[in-house]
Formats: C-alpha cells, sequence, structure tokens
C-alpha cells in the first residue's frame, strides 16, 4: 500500500503529525462548551459534523470501493424517518440512532443485491433511479405524513449540546471504522476490488460480497447521521431528506477533500459544510455555481482533492519536487492506495 | 497494490470532467432559479432581495447607526416559491419604510427604527429552518417573519418555540402548524381547511341562487401536502353538513411541484365531473391550468384553492383563465380605504399593483408586530409574544378589518370569493355583500 507520507520532516514526523492531528482535533471539539460559543456556531459545527460523517461513508464505498453510488440520500432519509419514527414514539435517541443504522442498512442490502450486477456508470443511474423511487413513495406514506413531513416531538427539552455531541461522537466513530477498513485485510480487498473487478476475482475474492459489504457499512454511517439530523431539525420531509441534491452533497465532500483517502473526506466534510452554511446565508444559488467550479477545477487539476493538494505542497515545501512527481503523479490515478 | 499508472489517461480524464459537468448541472438544477423581476441572491442585515423602485425598503431601512430593532425575515425570492415569496418581502419592506419613515417604533418612549435581516431560503424547507434558526441565534433579532409557503413554514415553525423568539407567518396557513401549542407562533392567514368549508359555502350559495344545479359532481384533486388536506377536509365538511349539494366522484393527490400533470387530468376526464377543484400553488397551478386546456378539459367551475387572480398566471395562460374562481385571504378590491392607500403606497413603491393575496398579509404581519413592541414598551422577547397575543389590529387589510390571533397563535378572517373576469378583469364575487361584480356561474364553453 501506497502511503505518501514523505512530508517536511520525514516519514517520522508525518506518522507523528497524522496521530497528533486527529486527536487535537477531537479533543478541541469535545472541548467546545469551555469556549462559551453562542447556539449559531454550535449549529454549524453540528451541521459540519453530520457532513463529515456522511462524507466519510460515502467514501467506504465510493473511494475506497471505486462504486459511485448517487443513492446515498435513499439511506439518510431512511435513517432520519427511523429515528425520528421511533423518538416520537418515545424510543431513547441512542436507540433509535442505532435502528436508523440497522434500517438504513438492510436497504443497501435490497438495493445492492441487484444494482451490484450493474457496473460503472450503470450501477450509478441504477442508483438514481433507485433514490427517485424512494423519494416518490415517501411522499405518498401517509403513515410518515407523506409530502407534507414528519414532526418529531420530544418530550426532554431541547438541549442543543446534546446534539452536538451526538454529531461528534458519530463522526468520530465514522472516521474510527473508516480507518480500521482501510488498515483491514478487508479494506485491501476493497482496494483490489476498486483497482480492477475481474482481477480481484481472479485472486479469489468475490467482489459482489465485498461490494455489498462496504455499501452496507457505508449505509449504516449515513443511516445514523440521518437520524441524528432528524432529531435536531425536528421536522422532516421526503422533498428534503431523500433529495437528489442530498445525495449530491454526500458525493460531493470526499471528491472535494480526496477521494479514497481516509482525512480527504473529513476535510471535505468541515470544508462544505462549514462554507456551504455561510454562502447560503450569503449568496444563495451562487453557492452552488461555486462548488460546481471549485469540483470542477480540483477534478481536473487535483483528482486527489485537497488531500493530494496539500501533499503535493508539502513535497514542494520539503525542497523535494522533483522526486515527488512520480508520487503525485501516482497519487492522480484515482485508485493507488490510501493515503492519510 | 498496482501504482503503475504515472498519469490519468486521456479516457480516465474525460469521464472525470464529464462527472464534473454533469454534477454541476445537477447541483444549479437542484438551488432552482431566480425569479424574473428579482435580483435572487441577497445577502443579510437590510440587503434587499427584490429592491422596490425607488429603493422602498432602503430608504427608511438603517437607522444609520442609531439603536435598531432587528427583524428577521426568510422568504423565498428564488426558487420554486420565488414570486410569492418576492411579493410577500415587497409587503414587509413597504410596511418597514412606512414606519421608519415616521421616525421608527416607539419604544419605552423612545423611537427605533427597524432593520430587517433577510435572507432567501430558495424555497428549500431545510435551508428555510437553517436560516429562521441562524437570524434568531446569530442576528439578535426580536423576531421572525418568514415562511411562504405552508412547506417553508411548517420547517421554520421548529425554531421559534426551540429558541424562545416570536414568529409570525404570513404565508403558511395549515392546521399542523397551529396544533402543536407552540406558544412562539403567529400567522395572519387564517386556515386552510376555512378556505376549503369557503369554497364549499360559495358552491352551494350558486345552486340556492339558481345558478348551478343541485346533486352536480366534483372532481378534486389536491397537492400531497397539509395544505391539501386541509383544503380537502373543508369542502368535505360543508359537503357533509350540507347534504345533497353535490357528489364527490373523484379525488386525488398530486406531488407538489411536479412538472406533468397529464395523467391525473386523464382521470379527471374520465371521472366525467361537473366541477372542478385544486388545492395547488402558483406554479402548479399555470402547468396544471395549462394542461387542463390542452386536453380539451370543461367543467362548470374551476377552482385552484387559493391561487387564480395572480398576474402570472395570466401572463402565461391568457384569456384561459377567465372564470376560475379562488378563495383568497386578500384582494385589492376590498372597499376600505386603508386598502386603497395600501395599494396607491405599493404602486408608488413598486410601479404595479400588488398581484392576489400575497403582500397584504406580510404587510399586516409587519404592523402586528410594531403594535405588538409597541403595546410591550420593550423589546424583550416574551413581551413581545404576550402583546402579539392581545393585539387587535383595528385597521387591518385583511377581510373584516380586524387582524386579532386566536389562541393557537392564527388569525380567523373571512375569506373572499374572487373570479377572474374577460379583459383581465378580476372581481369580488362572494360574499355578496362585497362583490364587485356579478358571478359567472357557470363558466361558458369556449
Amino acid at each position: 500500500m501506497s502511503r505518501s507520507a514523505s512530508v517536511a520532516g520525514g516519514p517520522g514526523a508525518a506518522r507523528l503529525a497524522a496521530a497528533a492531528l486527529p486527536l487535537a482535533l477531537a479533543l478541541l471539539l469535545a472541548a467546545v462548551p469551555l469556549f462559551g460559543l453562542g447556539p449559531n456556531v454550535i449549529r454549524l459545527l453540528f451541521v459540519t459534523l453530520v457532513w463529515v460523517t456522511t462524507s466519510v461513508a460515502w467514501n467506504i464505498l465510493g473511494g475506497i470501493t471505486g462504486q459511485v453510488s448517487f443513492g446515498f440520500a435513499v439511506f439518510y432519509g431512511l435513517g432520519a424517518y427511523t429515528a425520528a419514527l421511533l423518538i416520537r414514539g418515545g424510543t431513547p435517541p441512542l436507540l433509535a440512532f442505532l435502528a436508523a443504522g440497522a434500517v438504513a442498512t438492510v436497504a443497501s442490502l435490497v438495493v445492492g443485491i441487484p444494482t451490484f450486477r450493474l457496473r460503472g456508470p450503470y450501477f450509478a443511474i441504477a442508483t438514481i433511479g433507485v433514490s427517485e423511487a424512494v423519494r416518490v413513495t415517501m411522499n405518498n406514506l401517509a403513515f410518515t405524513g407523506g409530502a407534507s413531513g414528519y414532526r418529531i416531538v420530544e418530550r426532554v427539552p431541547f438541549n442543543q449540546m446534546t446534539h452536538y455531541y451526538s454529531a461528534l461522537a458519530l463522526a468520530a466513530l465514522a472516521i474510527a471504522v473508516s480507518i480500521l477498513v482501510v488498515r483491514s485485510k478487508f479494506g485491501l480487498g476493497l482496494m483490489a476490488v476498486r483497482e480492477d473487478e475481474d482481477a480481484a476475482a481472479d485472486l479469489g475474492l468475490n467482489p459482489f460480497k465485498y461490494k455489498l459489504l462496504a455499501h452496507a457499512l457505508a449505509a449504516a454511517l449515513t443511516g445514523m447521521a440521518g437520524g441524528v439530523f432528524a432529531r435536531y431539525a425536528g421536522f422532516i420531509h421526503p422533498g428534503g431528506v431523500f433529495a437528489f441534491n442530498t445525495s449530491v452533497s454526500i458525493l460531493l465532500m470526499p471528491v472535494i477533500g480526496g477521494l479514497g483517502t481516509v482525512w480527504g473526506p473529513v476535510i471535505g466534510g468541515l470544508i462544505y459544510g462549514t462554507v456551504q452554511e455561510q454562502l447560503v446565508a450569503a449568496f444563495p444559488n451562487l453557492h452552488l455555481l461555486l462548488y460546481g467550479s471549485l469540483l470542477i477545477v480540483i477534478i481536473l487539476f487535483e483528482p486527489k482533492g485537497i488531500v493530494g493538494l496539500v501533499g503535493r505542497l508539502a513535497r514542494w515545501a520539503a525542497g523535494s519536487r522533483r522526486q515527488a512527481v512520480p508520487v503525485a503523479a501516482r497519487g492522480a490515478s484515482t485508485g493507488t492506495g490510501v493515503e492519510s | 497494490m498496482s501504482t503503475q499508472r504515472a498519469r490519468p489517461r486521456p479516457l480516465r480524464r474525460l469521464g472525470l470532467v464529464a462527472l464534473a459537468t454533469g454534477l454541476l448541472v445537477a447541483l444549479t438544477a437542484c438551488g432552482g432559479g431566480a425569479p424574473s423581476g428579482s435580483s435572487g441572491a441577497t445577502g443579510s442585515s437590510g440587503s434587499s432581495g427584490a429592491a422596490p423602485q425607488g429603493g422602498a425598503a432602503q430608504g427608511g431601512g438603517a437607522a444609520g447607526g442609531g439603536e435598531v430593532i432587528k427583524i428577521g425575515v426568510v422568504l423565498p425570492t428564488s426558487g420554486r416559491e420565488a414570486k410569492p415569496g418576492t411579493y410577500q418581502w415587497e409587503g414587509i419592506q413597504l410596511a418597514i419604510k412606512q414606519v421608519n419613515d415616521k421616525g421608527g417604533v416607539s419604544v419605552g418612549g423612545k423611537k427605533m427604527k427597524i432593520e430587517p435581516v433577510f435572507y432567501d431560503d430558495e424555497s428549500d424547507q431545510a435551508k428555510s429552518a437553517s436560516l429562521v434558526e441562524r437570524a434568531m441565534t446569530a442576528d439578535k433579532v426580536v423576531a421572525v417573519i418568514g415562511g411562504y409557503s405552508t412547506a417553508l413554514g411548517q420547517a421554520e415553525s421548529v425554531m421559534p418555540d426551540r429558541y424562545q423568539v416570536p414568529w409570525i407567518t404570513p404565508g403558511a396557513a395549515a392546521s399542523t402548524i397551529f396544533s402543536q401549542g407552540y406558544q412562539w407562533t403567529f400567522g395572519t392567514l387564517t386556515p386552510v381547511s376555512e378556505l376549503g368549508y369557503t369554497t364549499g359555502k360559495f358552491l352551494g350559495w350558486l345552486v340556492d341562487q339558481g345558478k348551478l344545479q343541485k346533486g352536480l359532481k366534483i372532481a378534486m384533486v389536491l397537492e400531497n401536502t397539509d395544505h391539501g388536506v386541509d383544503y380537502g377536509n373543508g369542502i368535505e365538511q360543508w359537503l357533509k353538513e350540507n347534504p345533497g349539494y353535490f357528489t364527490v366522484v373523484f379525488k386525488e393527490n398530486f406531488e407538489l411541484g411536479a412538472p406533468d400533470f397529464s395523467g391525473l387530468l386523464q382521470k379527471v376526464k374520465n371521472a366525467g365531473a361537473d366541477i372542478f377543484l385544486s388545492d395547488a400553488h402558483l406554479q402548479d397551478y399555470i402547468t396544471m391550468h395549462r394542461q387542463y386546456v390542452q386536453a380539451g378539459l370543461y367543467h362548470q367551475m374551476v377552482s385552484y384553492g387559493a391561487r387564480g387572480p395572480e398576474k402570472d398566471a395570466r401572463d402565461a395562460l391568457g384569456d384561459a383563465v377567465t372564470g376560475i374562481f379562488a378563495g383568497i385571504w386578500w384582494s385589492k378590491n376590498l372597499p376600505y380605504p386603508q386598502v386603497k392607500k395600501f395599494i396607491e403606497d405599493y404602486k408608488a413603491a413598486y410601479g404595479r399593483e400588488p398581484d392576489s393575496w400575497y403582500a397584504a398579509t406580510a404587510y399586516d404581519a409587519v404592523r402586528a408586530l410594531v403594535t405588538a413592541i409597541e403595546q410591550a414598551g420593550s423589546l424583550d422577547k416574551t413581551a413581545i409574544r404576550d402583546a402579539l397575543r392581545k393585539v387587535e389590529l383595528k385597521d387591518s387589510l385583511l377581510p373584516g378589518q380586524v387582524l386579532k390571533f386566536e389562541a393557537n397563535g392564527q388569525l380567523k378572517a373571512p375569506f373572499v370569493i374572487v373570479q377572474n373576469k374577460p379583459g383581465g378583469k378580476v372581481d369580488i364575487v362572494y360574499p355578496a355583500d362585497a362583490a364587485t361584480g356579478e358571478v359567472i356561474a357557470p363558466i361558458p364553453k369556449k
């Protein structure tokens, strides 16, 4: 596995930074109440952490396994509705979130078993179709409120920090799962499927099974994220949580941050979550153009996203640009391993 | 793992560009378009989304560095609901300008000007709720006016009680918003179920007048939202209380914002009904009626709920909208002096008359809030909320001329039924004592 850890200071320093930075970030985020931040900042952080979770989750299937799905709104929405129904029924939120993940997992199998018979763009198109079908179904499902939406009524008073810590814990779980996956034999199998499905099968792997498992894992995390979001929003509707642009947003973040990497989707989620909130308020509609332009620039010039760009800049700063060229080029082939 | 490929192959790069372009198109499409006549994107404090001609709102907007009262405004001025949202924003700006031009709001003996903090929610429910939350938590507003339409208002309505900031919706009327026991939620629209009930009453009155026969068949198509549910319930309630007048032979829901209603209209045709009642928002009304005409449908009476007299529909469909009747919360034909003055002021500010009811309910929302702040005598949100509960605006623009919130926070004023007449004219045709023209019933076959 190629790990382009050749940042300034050598591999040792890079490893130390790779371990210390996430820990510092986690501690910083956990200590948020100490900073006396206002509810608007906490809201921003909450939304960002939910996006980080979905971004990391999608990356397990799209980045590490190489299966581009436009249908993750299905799992996000099902998770949101499952949690909403259970919480309104009096189920403790933690159990409701777990149930949200379980329902999304089952849905991933229902979606995955037929669609993973398809490959490449055909799979991607099929996921769009499934997503749209689920949205229309939910629009007409009476017990979830149909297109009118569903209101989550909790007996306990609203406590923003509870929601924030739920999102933080879930994001940490998603990142931990992502790290475990890329460091495991299972992760190697997923990458083998991404690189060449037929060659992987020749080596004795069952690509269908690997894709299905990656899909299930990603769906479980996405479903839980949907549940955490629904509890905070207090009101959900199919046109929002099942919307095609929700799927596109989920896909966009790992692309921005760095597909197939561990930290790329985290960075993508952090950027998308924070920047999007500000842009939506300041420049409605224009933010879509900005994202689109950013996406084109990234895909054209830095397919490994921000993580790739940072790596490239670090190598340049270290004065080893000449040696770095093959590494950068290797990274640009969208699937030559996992960077941190 | 293989690391042999040094550079992306041209085909792969081409594929990536195609993917990126596709995503760009998808993202842009998801965002909807800005309406004509609106500048679309707007920023925050005091910035204008749809700046009126002559800078009406800005003229009296911020207080030039002095102490101001900040009011959050969250409405769609882009996306599917852009037109009505823009009209409501115009009504709000006009009301604020008039208050500011008179020196501002009297708060404990001190005059303070109003500064709107405006956000365009792009007709997106999630953004709508998020922006209301932002206004309430970050912008230090004393109240928020927002929520056109029901769908957007429902999402927003979660926030007022959570952050204990008064919220007045001038464009959402579904009963589900006002039946939650919320304490900080107010609305200047009479419930949609009353709209349905008044529609039934109007049709019954036409039978009593000998203009329609008794026992006619009704086909009902309702948007699949709480708005549609309430409208249908209102009609059915009247039919239940008045048996024998009409029979519902067809009832089906349709998706809000659907691009095509031809299948649904074919079913309506097959139902052989005499009266066609639809509950639709502006864009759906225009799309549906265009397809209605194309399908060669005819009914003795046609209504699209609270939509019908809009200029946009007339511009899009011409004389095809003649005869359509609508139950609306306000009409420019109401014979009150304050209505006439409002129309003059609106025309002076924007160069055109208000289109349908949208601006009026928003205008009165500001006036109710200003009255409440003055009565509260402070900017304390609880005091403002308590004052809103007691507000009685006796020169309201709305039918009945009195704006007073019920215990659930919602207004209960009468509806007026208007009908499109040839040549772009719109008349109030019901109730009879407010009528400005004779009702055309049944609509003549073309």
